[in-house]
């Protein structure tokens, strides 16, 4: 089945590599990327996201204005029936313990991982998701 | 010091207070209450008043009840005790309570009050300056905070993305898309490079003395005009520079090129994408000893809710741009340091105008 991904990520270098990585490694991968959190959350409130359900969203944290804890939080009160249609990976080179933590305990956030983003994470990544997707 | 150190003086003898103010009108500005609530009064009129006197035995309240009192509501004067050897039960007890800071026996002599007042002066300008430093360090402890959020994103943030670009490039075939992140890449490291620049004018402006030294708008105008011409050229935009200077203006030479550099690379980095008539003007007079820089451009404008905030430590207006948070944080640093201002004015879509002032030294 084809795989589908939302970036958010407001660096061109960041997102232009996961683009790449993840065209790689799906090839029939539907990707749409966000340059800032509040574009995604408003397309995602409105359904108006292209590609398949569920979709693999990869969340940058440190963007200015709305950053990653922002959507978080705004995620985490839309409907269920809403929040299912999406898995949340945070990528992140904060270095900030305290902000890691709050960010990972927040039950939206399946996975978190360290930038830059590379083969054997979109690996686990894909590995994550594929079973949560399949269990439904 | 040039000015009479203030010193309040309590006692409901009026003898006594007309005495003391007699003894110590010369030297010192001297106020003087016959009750607890004149005093009070006086302590709110005057919040500058360094040291209070106060007898022990008045009628309805005692020194070290009104002391206790003024302890919590007026924390800054130092508080001294006048009484007799009978009180001296309770005077232990104020002192060991923090209340008092010494006691002087009664009657007192011309002598002990100036001792008094001399270590107490010292004690207290011992407590503001503290005061003043704990605030200063409390800034930089903000600042620093501040600094370590943003190593993570600005200086991680372009290096892990670098990093990534590397990790895909080695399975990478096509050396059409190879360049492709290449050029990425690069951007990458100008930023970077961009931010420590930016990090270095920061401290030096924080930390360094002003050269003050003659300073010639032309050539720094034509200087100005070299350094961004490849930008001017490649993103065709028109940068016009009009400068009247007819007498010398002094000032720093390096903080003046700083602050001009970073509103002319601002302009720049934020025109709008394609528009055709890209321009940026920038005239300077100096008239009447002081210089007026106007720099307007036909960028995308700054909302009005942001006029105020984008002058602050990593602040960024947009998220579609690269911007470190630390150039106009900057600019308005070396202006107060100028004392100069700054004001800005925008129209959304339409372009930004800064308007500086700068006095000359």
């Amino acid at each position: 089945m084809g795989l589908s991904f939302i970036i958010i990520e407001n660096a061109e270098l960041d997102y232009v590599v996961a683009e790449k990585l993840i065209r790689r490694e799906i090839g029939d991968a539907d990707i749409q990327t966000f340059l800032s959190a509040n574009d995604a959350m408003k397309d995602i409130q409105a359904g108006a996201v292209k590609g398949s359900k569920p979709a693999i969203v990869l969340l940058d944290v440190m963007m200015p204005k709305y950053d990653g804890s922002w959507f978080v939080n705004a995620f985490e009160k839309l409907e269920e029936s809403i929040q299912k249609d999406y898995f949340v990976v945070v990528l992140t080179s904060c270095m900030n313990q305290t902000e890691l933590e709050r960010l990972n305990s927040k039950k939206t956030v399946r996975m978190l991982f360290a930038k830059p983003i590379n083969t054997e994470k979109l690996r686990a990544i894909v590995g994550e998701a594929k079973l949560e997707f399949g269990a439904e | 010091m040039a000015e009479k150190i203030k010193i309040l003086y309590i006692d409901d003898e009026p003898d006594n207070l007309a005495g003391f103010k007699a003894s110590f009108r010369t030297d010192y500005h001297i106020y003087i209450a016959e009750d607890t609530v004149q005093a009070f009064d006086l302590l709110e009129k005057h919040p500058d008043i360094r040291i209070i006197f106060c007898d022990q035995r008045m009628p309805g309240k005692t020194g070290v009840e009104f002391f206790e009192e003024v302890r919590s509501r007026f924390p800054l004067p130092i508080r001294i005790l006048i009484t007799a050897y009978s009180d001296i039960e309770s005077v232990i007890a104020a002192v060991n309570r923090g209340h008092i800071f010494r006691y002087i026996r009664k009657p007192w002599i011309a002598a002990d009050i100036i001792s008094a007042i001399e270590e107490s002066s010292n004690f207290y300008m011992a407590n503001s300056m503290l005061s003043i430093k704990n605030q200063e360090l409390q800034q930089a402890y903000n600042e620093l905070d501040k600094f370590a959020y943003s190593v993570s994103h600005d200086l991680r943030g372009p290096l892990s993305g670098i990093l990534g670009a590397i990790d895909i490039a080695r399975e990478m075939d096509d050396i059409a898309e190879m360049k492709e992140l290449l050029y990425l890449m690069e951007k990458s490291v100008f930023k970077l490079d961009d931010y420590i620049s930016s990090m270095h004018d920061y401290y030096s402006s924080r930390r360094g003395e002003l050269k003050i030294v003659d300073i010639d708008f032309n050539a720094i105008a034509s200087e100005l005009k070299d350094v961004y011409k490849i930008y001017t050229t490649s993103d065709k935009i028109h940068f016009s520079i009009a400068v009247d200077q007819a007498e010398p203006f002094r000032s720093d030479d390096l903080v003046i090129k700083m602050i001009l550099n970073n509103l002319v690379s601002n302009a720049i980095k934020y025109q709008k994408k394609n528009y055709h008539n890209k321009c940026i003007e920038l005239a300077i007079s100096v008239r009447n000893g002081s210089a007026n820089i106007v720099i307007s451009d036909t960028g995308i404008g700054i909302p009005e809710t942001h006029f105020e905030e984008i002058f602050n430590l990593f602040s960024r207006a947009t998220s579609h741009k690269a911007g470190s948070g630390l150039g106009l944080y900057n600019v308005k640093g070396a202006l107060l340091k100028l004392n100069g201002h700054i004001e800005v004015s925008s129209v959304l879509h339409e372009g930004t105008v800064f308007k500086l002032n700068i006095p000359s030294k």
